[in-house]
């Protein structure tokens, strides 16, 4: 059984790289969670010396499963080998994190825009704020995630 | 679909987050059960500790450089000499005081409850009474009253009655007739009071200052015609 503060270290280095390598195949996050959470338990209870690997392969068996049960007419996803799902998967957590860490104001209007589709109208009036001052907030967000400097976002990631 | 749109199709925040995961598949368990045990444990040690705190609160009094006059909780009143401390518990039992120095007592009375007073060596029992308690050396003297005084707690004492004093010599508690300028027929009447027999003077005037603890009636008769040139009859 790997040590308890292992565990946890695996938990907080892997475990979201792990969930969106998992919502590539499911496009479900509750379902991306419950998957990862089962391949940590299921790996962590075996001895092994680098478990990362055995992780991202439970965590696709197990998507891959998910699929079958639970949307068996979906087209399954491009099949990546370990080493570029794992690249994949880091790269995806750089811009959660970057998204995550943006100035409140910015990461809404975003997050409203982008995610829930709506107009600026829209945004404007659900947080009180002007349009111009939504387009302005979804601009510098935008400026922000794209221009982050790449050794920037590793030196971040790097200390999550 | 590029990475940026993924993630923000599915971004929400503390969504995918570690942390939270880790504790609430390892952490949470353990925290549930071992919190509620942590926080009973806490509470019974601060209820046990402010339990004890309580019954070992001390109330002090002190006298620096002059008299002092305090009535204590249970109504005693008490005359600290400068340089002298009292202490109680009073949550513990507010007739119980620790002493140095010398103190005057004026106790209420409470049959049920002794007062007692605690000395480095000496301790002294009484229900109601006025008396005066000296700590180095140890003496009491008993104005009212009754006074039981002896070296400690459960240590054979004798019992004082009113103008007696008693103190500590050669590890026993004896009693002693202490005169401070007396007259000379006051100093008899206490003696023929503590011996039983009636002493008497022609003398008138003398005054006497004298402390008797053991010495024999024939000693101390002695002792004062010696002092105060004068002749003193036994009947």
């Amino acid at each position: 059984m790997t040590k308890q503060h292992d565990i946890e270290g695996l938990f907080r280095r892997y475990y979201r790289p792990l969930c969106l390598y998992s919502l590539h195949f499911t496009m479900d996050p509750d379902a991306s969670e419950d998957i990862v959470q089962e391949s940590f338990i299921a790996i962590l209870s075996k001895e092994a010396k680098d478990p990362v690997p055995y992780l991202y392969a439970a965590v696709r068996n197990r998507s891959l499963n998910w699929l079958k049960e639970h949307k068996p007419q979906s087209p399954l996803p491009e099949d990546l080998p370990y080493e570029e799902a794992a690249e994949r998967s880091d790269r995806e957590t750089r811009v959660w994190n970057a998204v995550e860490s943006l100035p409140l104001r910015r990461r809404q209007c975003l997050v409203l825009s982008k995610r829930d589709g709506m107009s600026y109208e829209e945004i404007a009036a659900e947080l009180g704020i002007s349009r111009n001052t939504v387009k302005n907030n979804i601009a510098q967000a935008l400026e922000s995630l794209r221009g982050l400097p790449k050794e920037e976002i590793s030196f971040i990631f790097l200390f999550f | 679909m590029d990475t940026l749109s993924f993630i923000l199709r599915f971004f929400r925040e503390g969504r995918f987050d570690g942390k939270k995961a880790y504790a609430k598949l390892y952490g949470r368990p353990r925290r549930y059960y071992f919190v509620p045990g942590i926080a009973a444990a806490a509470a019974i040690a601060l209820g046990v500790f402010l339990f004890t705190a309580r019954q070992n609160s001390q109330m002090r009094y002190y006298a620096y450089d002059v008299s002092q006059s305090f009535t204590l909780k249970d109504g005693t009143e008490v005359t600290l000499s400068p340089g002298s401390s009292l202490s109680l518990k009073p949550h513990r039992n507010p007739r119980a005081v620790n002493m140095t120095g010398t103190i005057r007592f004026s106790v209420t009375k409470d049959p049920e409850h002794p007062f007692t007073v605690q000395t480095k060596n000496a301790f002294v029992e009484v229900l109601g009474t006025v008396f005066t308690v000296s700590d180095s050396p140890a003496r009491v003297d008993v104005e009212e009253g009754r006074v039981s005084f002896s070296l400690s707690e459960n240590a054979p004492g004798v019992i004082l009655t009113a103008g007696e004093s008693a103190r500590v010599k050669n590890g026993k508690a004896v009693k002693e007739l202490v005169f401070e300028d007396a007259p000379l027929e006051e100093v008899l009447k206490a003696l023929s009071e503590r011996f039983g027999v009636q002493l008497s003077s022609a003398s008138r005037g003398k005054r006497l200052s004298a402390e008797f603890t053991d010495e024999s009636l024939e000693e101390i008769i002695l002792l004062i015609e010696d002092a105060l040139d004068v002749q003193i009859v036994v009947k």
